[in-house]
């Protein structure tokens, strides 16, 4: 009898709630898809956010503003010597500003900072001012997390002739610019001299395959490219797809890995496997794994970003040993172009004042902030950084001119990931994956996978 | 019984107050279980019904998604994935939990440090859990492996096929897990008689019959509690396994949640996340009326 | 049977077991502690050697600096001070709420009641997953995002569910004659509970406290999501500063790690007490 009662209560339950939810529903249901643009319709979306702190000074202009700043750096903290960099624009910024405001600087952990910012945007609480990484971006814009620049930038860009981007460069498919990079980064290829000579080890991507396999044996690899992870994977094989004369989308953003060239980009990394280069476990690793692999000595030559260098050069005992080049291209001698990519800022789509907002992105982009950039190892988008007598100096002049001689190969290629680019490099990493260890038509594999999200 | 009792003393004057100190004595559980957990579910559920773009939602699909999940998406080897994980590591804490609690409930030399010593795992995080067992399992720096090849001389890849995957999850998972399935038997532990042994003592019943007999059974309702606790725990699980294998090799390890997960907060596709769920949510209600039903009919 | 016989046999038979048990109890500590020494070491090495292969068990050089970066060198107080504020705060609330509601679900038998309890023991079935987006969407609309009172509430009524279940299943198991003399001795049930149930099922309420506890000082989808400033941050999210861009600092990280698992262990200990009061409880009954 109880326990009739109990399901009949449970059941009831259940149907007066789904019934409440159609309703509800019913009443609410937006028209699906019309003036998204004005970004705020629908669902949880609120013009006011509640968590900016200046409601009362709305009409004035933004004197004393409030603004509020989420990035990946803690001026805080000193354990990313950016912090330090970003510590002095910011309070250069506070104290100096033409309009008295005021940035508070939240700082999300690099991983979680696109699930945090993605949330944020998509329930109309994004922040004045978001740091975005020029993959997330489209992400970002397609959450309604930002605002359009357009006018601003095209302007400031004008007027700044050292600044190494382009406007058009810069500019999305819709036309407008949404984002200021204030550092950028490519891909190289990390080398081990001791291993493999002081000299660039590879002529050709072929010649990685016929010589590095004779360093692979018991957990080291003489090279490895993880076929691994959400996004980092579509990162490391991209100058190899540039190689091969390949990419992931073109420029309107539309899938053309499946192409022949894309095709025989990864039947290299299959070759890779057969030539003994990677073994299963390599082929699992995704790019933290196989930054840690260089780190510990047990990988000889990687693919990664430039910006990892400081890290791989202080490890104990390999470090010293550790060089960055240009990826090898197809022909002998010659060199992939590069995949360059960077982080910026950019406006939340809920800021009240983007033209202060905007001012404190370009306090980030002047010769003297770059100059900080520099020294906390980001290559600069300043070029008139490299005349300052100080930079000439440095340690790091000759690395750093290198890389960014090899970053502008990478130029045309700039900024062209749609926002479903974390899913599809989750898919095409596991594909590639299934691929090399199982075997199968490469061609057919791909087509399948690109007309599933094409 | 108790009805008839009550009754008799104080007829419906003691019923009413009875009910009346119910009600204030439940009342903030309800209250904060509608507000911040009723609401949302509601919300979930009927963003399961529909086609979504982030938070936003466009049209009404009814069942699409979750015709969806079960089509083009990944919800049979989830589901399989998830059985493995929850009842794998089901059979490996449960057994574990209740010996450790039993001899640690034992007048031993050092018990206190031995109880800490074990119980430490509990407060480490799944996050921090799942950090250190792969740094642990790695295969080309870890220390088992290291220690692996030192010992018998061959290299074993923990993480990169899927049956050792699933079982080096197992394992990470266990030793997370189980201290507070003994911490429960421990506590339910106090509650038995001390009578009850010194009888079984006088019967000369050796410690396992006493086991059998005395323990096991007295501590019945509180496993039940506990395994529909950890089975819920277990299949709602997701920083543990998304941080050590991403679901992978191949999708060996994409349990349902660490599905709704990606789907929901990596390609933000918020209908078919709230599908996931809400199937999520019919399994587990599925499987702890059979935990309950099972351990109460050995009962009679 | 002569009793200093039984005693001379029950000592023999004592001793397999007794080594036994030692074994048992020494392979488990060890599995148990592995781990955590390796934490314990990384956080005495120095950074440059963390990732040495093969990997060093004892550090080559001994070093201070990873915990005196992370106390002195960054807000790592500020975030044990959080976490400890709002674990403190809701092991309270929710202690407090799933007591009283798990008596009423014992003991006053009320109409539907075993309805309701499965409804509410049904939200915590449902994946924390699902619940986030939802909230979060209230919580900013709410004016309660990034604020602690955020996260007490979700904590506590995520966990309060479960909690009262299981402190249901402890009460039962009080034994229920001394309440019904209580009863007739015109004690209010209020009285009773207060007097007679709380103090008789302190393992109970201890081993859920500590459930609460160890939710709250773990988590880290919720206080990563509802929080974002730096003076609300918890623990659980403050150590992954240390997880960056440019690796892992994986000394400051397990020395944070270290130092973060010592108040629960505390609270542990002090709570340990009641679980081996079996003495006193046992007395209590007889």
């Amino acid at each position: 009898m109880k326990r009739k009662n109990m399901w009949a209560f449970v059941m009831t339950v259940v149907l007066i709630l789904s019934l409440a939810s159609c309703g509800k529903s019913g009443q609410t249901e937006q028209p699906p898809a019309d003036n998204r643009e004005s970004g705020q319709q629908g669902e949880g979306r609120e013009p006011e956010n509640p968590q900016e702190p200046s409601g009362d000074t709305q009409q004035s202009l933004g004197e004393g503003a409030e603004l509020i700043c989420w990035t990946i750096l803690n001026p805080e903290s000193d354990a990313d010597p950016r912090n330090i960099a970003f510590k002095k624009i910011v309070d250069n910024w506070n104290e100096t500003n033409a309009f008295g405001a005021r940035m508070t600087v939240v700082s999300v952990n690099w991983a979680d900072l696109h699930t945090q910012f993605t949330q944020a945007a998509a329930a109309g609480n994004s922040p004045d001012v978001v740091c975005a990484f020029s993959t997330n971006l489209d992400q970002y814009i397609a959450a309604g997390g930002l605002q359009p620049m357009t006018e601003y930038a095209k302007a400031w860009i004008d007027e700044t002739e050292d600044y190494i981007y382009t406007a058009e460069a810069l500019t999305k498919t819709d036309g407008e610019i949404y984002s200021l990079p204030w550092e950028t980064r490519c891909m190289v290829l990390y080398y081990r001299t001791d291993i493999y000579g002081e000299e660039p080890p590879f002529k050709s991507l072929q010649d990685i395959v016929d010589k590095a396999g004779q360093y692979t044996e018991g957990g080291n690899y003489g090279f490895v490219l993880g076929c691994h992870g959400d996004d980092g994977f579509l990162q490391q094989l991209t100058p190899v797809l540039y190689a091969f004369g390949a990419s992931v989308y073109d420029k309107d953003m539309n899938l053309v890995l499946n192409s022949e060239e894309g095709v025989m980009a990864i039947e290299w990394l299959r070759d890779l496997y057969h030539a003994g280069v990677m073994d299963n476990a390599g082929v699992q690793m995704n790019i933290e794994d196989t930054f840690n692999a260089m780190k510990a000595g047990t990988a000889y030559s990687i693919i990664l970003g430039s910006h990892r260098y400081g890290a791989l050069t202080s490890a104990e005992g390999v470090g010293e040993h550790i060089k960055t080049c240009a990826i090898p291209g197809v022909a002998d001698g010659s060199v992939a172009p590069a995949y360059d990519t960077s982080q910026t800022l950019g406006i939340g789509a809920e800021c009240r004042y983007p033209e202060i907002a905007f001012d404190f992105i370009t306090a980030n982009l002047t010769t003297e902030a770059s100059s900080y950039w520099y020294e906390a190892s980001c290559m600069p988008v300043r070029t008139s950084v490299y005349d300052l007598e100080e930079i000439k100096s440095s340690a790091m002049y000759d690395v750093m001119s290198e890389w960014s001689r090899i970053w502008e190969t990478g130029l045309d290629n700039f900024f062209f990931e749609p926002d479903y680019n974390a899913e599809f490099s989750t898919a095409v990493a596991e594909e590639v994956q299934n691929l090399i260890i199982n075997g199968g038509d490469v061609k057919a594999a791909l087509d399948e996978l690109v007309s599933r999200y094409q | 019984m108790k009805k008839g009792k009550t009754v008799l003393l104080h007829p419906s004057k003691r019923r009413k107050k009875e009910t009346a100190v119910s009600l204030l004595f439940i009342a903030p559980l309800l209250l904060l279980t509608v507000a911040v957990t009723f609401l949302p579910i509601v919300t979930a559920f009927r963003w399961s019904l529909y086609d979504t773009k982030y938070l936003t939602l466009q049209e009404f699909v009814g069942l699409g998604n979750y015709k969806d999940i079960f089509t083009r998406g990944n919800a049979v080897g989830s589901i399989i994935n998830s059985l493995w994980y929850v009842f794998g590591s089901l059979l490996l804490v449960f057994p574990a939990g209740i010996i450790l609690a039993v001899l640690l409930n034992q007048k031993l030399k050092g018990r206190a440090v031995f109880r800490t010593f074990i119980i430490i795992p509990w407060v480490i995080s799944q996050t921090i859990t799942a950090m250190l067992w792969r740094w642990i399992y790695n295969s080309s720096y870890g220390i088992l492996t290291y220690l692996f090849q030192e010992i018998f001389g061959a290299r074993v890849e923990f993480l990169t096929e899927a049956l050792p995957a699933r079982l080096s999850l197992l394992v990470a998972n266990f030793w997370n897990s189980t201290p507070i399935v003994i911490i429960m038997m421990l506590a339910a532990l106090q509650g038995i008689s001390q009578n009850l042994y010194e009888a079984a003592k006088v019967d000369g019943s050796s410690a396992w019959q006493t086991f059998w007999r005395i323990t096991l059974p007295l501590l019945k309702p509180t496993i039940a509690i506990t395994m529909v606790m950890q089975s819920m725990e277990y299949f709602n699980m997701v920083t543990l396994l998304n941080t050590m294998t991403d679901g992978g090799p191949f999708k060996s390890t994409m349990t349902l949640s660490v599905y709704a997960y990606r789907e929901g907060f990596i390609y933000w596709h918020v209908g078919t996340s709230s599908a996931i769920s809400i199937l999520i949510l019919l399994l587990n209600m599925i499987f702890s009326i059979l935990y309950i039903k099972l351990m109460s009919s050995r009962d009679s | 049977m002569n009793p200093r016989n039984t005693r001379d046999k029950k000592c023999n038979k004592h001793i397999a077991p007794r080594t036994a048990t030692y074994v048992i109890l020494l392979a488990a500590s060890c599995f148990a502690m592995f781990p955590i020494l390796w934490a314990i070491s990384t956080s005495l090495k120095p950074e440059s050697e963390v990732l040495m292969y093969p990997p060093s068990f004892i550090p080559l050089t001994f070093t201070w600096e990873n915990y005196n970066k992370v106390l002195f060198q960054s807000n790592y107080p500020i975030y044990f001070a959080n976490t400890i504020l709002v674990t403190a705060v809701t092991m309270a609330v929710s202690v407090l709420v799933a007591s009283h509601g798990a008596y009423a679900f014992a003991r006053l038998k009320f109409k539907y009641s075993e309805g309701i309890m499965f409804m509410i023991l049904m939200t915590s079935m449902i994946p924390a997953v699902a619940q986030l987006s939802p909230l979060y969407v209230l919580a900013v609309k709410t004016g309660l995002y990034n604020t602690k009172l955020v996260l007490i509430l979700i904590y506590t009524a995520w966990r309060t569910p479960i909690m009262t279940w299981l402190l249901k299943g402890f009460f039962e198991q009080t034994p229920r004659e001394i309440e019904e003399a209580a009863v007739m001795d015109g004690c209010s049930r209020i009285k009773i509970f207060y007097r007679l149930v709380l103090p008789m099922s302190k393992p109970g309420i201890a081993s859920v406290a500590l459930l609460s506890a160890v939710f709250v000082w773990n988590d880290y989808l919720v206080s990563s999501s509802f929080v974002s400033s730096e003076q609300h941050r918890m623990l659980s999210i403050g150590i992954y500063n240390y997880v960056t861009a440019y690796g892992t600092m994986y000394g400051q990280l397990m020395g944070g790690v270290c130092m973060a698992i010592v108040p629960i262990i505390i609270l542990f200990i002090c709570l340990q007490k009641q679980f081996v009061a079996g003495l006193t409880a046992g007395a209590v009954k007889g």
